[in-house]
């Protein structure tokens, strides 16, 4: 075979370089991809290249295996899909999951809405110092008749101490199981000072206090009469607890008006800057007296924030306008009990 | 149904794949299955077998492939053919699997015969033909399998298509959405892999019967 790649004796006259330029196109040679010039160059070169050659030779060998390379057996092939099927389906186990979900989110918010405070009774835990610890449950705003001992939640000093702690709890519904028979309460009478937080449990729990006092001072209104409360903002000395103090004043009032349905409640913003952040409040407060007047209210509720050995304290009043009296004390709530307060009512009116 | 008339009218199915295929996308479980029986012959196993270097795994796959074409039928609005739409759900699955499978060490599996019923070796002792010749040729399709997956996998199905296949860079290009100058590219850096994955394997075919090519004795004149 004449070739250019033969010189005359016969010697093929490439190189490795040319080796190396054809080994590119013998894939695309083999697959008949190339023009015909260049096959044909590739095929010269093959034809005195031997390496090249055999090289070629097995290319040619293994693209005509190729086609028949074999393939995985499927046998089960309905098999497969029909348990893919299964696959994208939801498991049965869990198709009860959702409506399980449902049910138990309504169920949450069932309990949630049934021990809100609105509806769930105030329950009064009272230490005695017998060390039984009776417990005892009653619904605000209706106070027990005055004949019968009545429990107030005693405010004890501003850490709370052993057996003398009285409680009460908005949020627990359930009646704390005690271990002896509940002895009868026993009124509380040490006048100790509050350790009322200025916090927004704490003024929920104001409320209450403030209601049942409210009641017990001026019993018709829960007859349907209206009762006009007037509820001051809370006042303080520093101005970083002003934000605070407003929010809470806010919160007092939501508070009264749920607890005192039939109450008319404003919250009155006083023409002129109340100075009882200072200073003690009493009956003959002329400030008070003045606040009272401008009030024209039946009642007047006012706060402030004040410190005791250091600690925030918050002071609650409610002040009676046609008496000028302090229907509850906020610096010695515990001092008044219900009877004696209904026999200082009497009294007043008597 | 908008989506059925679009099909119909795109011309892109065979009557009754089309039917096949809109029965499976309302929900009818046999049509899917007769769909999933005509479409792994003909496209999911070639793909499958020629991606995933073992049995074992090929088996995962296909499981995986009729799951995901089973969840993403009812998308499937015939803006491509069907072959394409299938092939690259094969591709996709083949590529994750490979990925999970990278780290292992490849293990290669008897395969079966064409026919796809009996054992490979099984079919060669009832082959017609030389025993020995027919044991070298399962050599060689071993040995062609190993150089195929050796090849990295964007290039490999390239090359696969084109060369196993027979697929035109057109058609490559439509099946993997690549356009036919990444087409070329990808399937010469393939051969060029490929080629050299057969040459390392030299001695396997340098001695088998079944090459019929023999190379001429020529005197190689040095370059020197």
């Amino acid at each position: 075979m004449k070739s250019d790649h033969l010189d005359g004796k016969g010697y093929c006259t490439t190189t490795m370089s040319d080796c190396k330029c054809y080994r590119d196109r013998y894939i695309p040679f083999i697959r008949q991809e190339l023009p015909a010039e260049d096959s044909a160059k590739v095929a010269a070169h093959l034809a005195c290249c031997p390496d090249c050659a055999e090289e070629v030779a097995v290319l040619r060998a293994v693209y005509s295996t190729l086609p028949e390379l074999p393939v995985y057996s499927s046998p089960d092939v309905a098999q497969m899909a029909y348990a893919a099927i299964d696959a994208a389906k939801p498991s049965p186990r869990f198709r009860w999951l959702p409506a399980m979900a449902v049910a138990s989110l309504i169920l949450i918010m069932g309990i949630v809405y049934l021990f809100t405070p609105q509806h769930t009774p105030v329950k009064q835990t009272v230490a005695t110092r017998t060390g039984v610890q009776p417990t005892v449950t009653h619904t605000t705003p209706v106070l027990p008749k005055s004949h019968e001992r009545t429990v107030l939640p005693r405010l004890t000093s501003p850490v709370p101490t052993g057996k003398h702690v009285a409680r009460i709890h908005h949020h627990k519904p359930q009646v704390r199981t005690v271990r002896h028979a509940p002895a009868p309460p026993v009124a509380i009478h040490e006048t100790e000072t509050a350790s009322l937080q200025p916090n927004t449990g704490q003024v929920s729990r104001y409320a209450t206090l403030l209601a049942q006092y409210l009641l017990q001072d001026h019993p018709t209104a829960t007859s349907g009469r209206e009762v006009r409360c007037a509820v001051l903002p809370m006042t303080t000395t520093d101005e970083r607890e002003t934000a605070s103090a407003d929010s809470l004043t806010v919160q007092l009032v939501h508070e009264l008006t749920r607890r005192l349905p039939e109450a008319k409640l404003t919250r009155l913003v006083a023409a002129q800057e109340p100075t009882l952040s200072t200073g003690s409040i009493t009956a003959d407060n002329p400030e008070l007296a003045r606040l009272a007047a401008e009030a024209k209210s039946d009642y007047l509720v006012l706060g402030r924030f004040a410190k005791r050995d250091g600690k925030p304290l918050l002071e609650l009043y409610l002040v009676n306008t046609a008496t000028r009296t302090l229907v509850f004390d906020g610096r010695h709530p515990v001092c008044i009990s219900p009877d004696e307060l209904a026999a200082a009512s009497d009294a007043r009116r008597g | 149904m908008q989506t059925q008339d679009f099909v119909r009218s795109a011309g892109l199915l065979a009557d009754d794949e089309e039917e096949l295929v809109l029965r499976a996308q309302q929900g009818d479980e046999r049509a899917f299955v007769r769909l999933v029986e005509e479409l792994t012959p003909r496209i999911i196993m070639p793909i499958i077998s020629r991606l995933v270097p073992n049995a074992d795994d090929a088996r995962d796959v296909q499981q995986e492939v009729y799951l995901q074409l089973y969840k993403s039928l009812p998308r499937f609005r015939g803006h491509s053919s069907l072959t394409t739409f299938v092939y690259r759900l094969v591709e996709n699955v083949c590529k994750n699997a490979y990925h999970r499978n990278r780290r292992q060490p490849v293990r290669f599996t008897e395969m079966e015969s064409h026919d796809g019923e009996r054992p490979f070796l099984e079919s060669l002792a009832d082959a017609s033909g030389d025993p020995q010749q027919q044991l070298e040729r399962k050599e060689l399709q071993q040995a062609i399998q190993e150089a195929i997956q050796a090849i990295p996998m964007k290039f490999r199905t390239v090359l696969v298509l084109a060369d196993v296949e027979g697929k035109n860079y057109q058609e490559i290009a439509e099946l993997t959405g690549m356009n036919q100058g990444t087409v070329k590219s990808r399937l010469n850096r393939a051969r060029k892999q490929f080629q050299q994955n057969i040459l390392q394997r030299r001695e396997l075919f340098s001695g088998s019967t079944v090459l019929t090519g023999k190379s001429a004795k020529c005197k190689v004149q040095s370059a020197k």
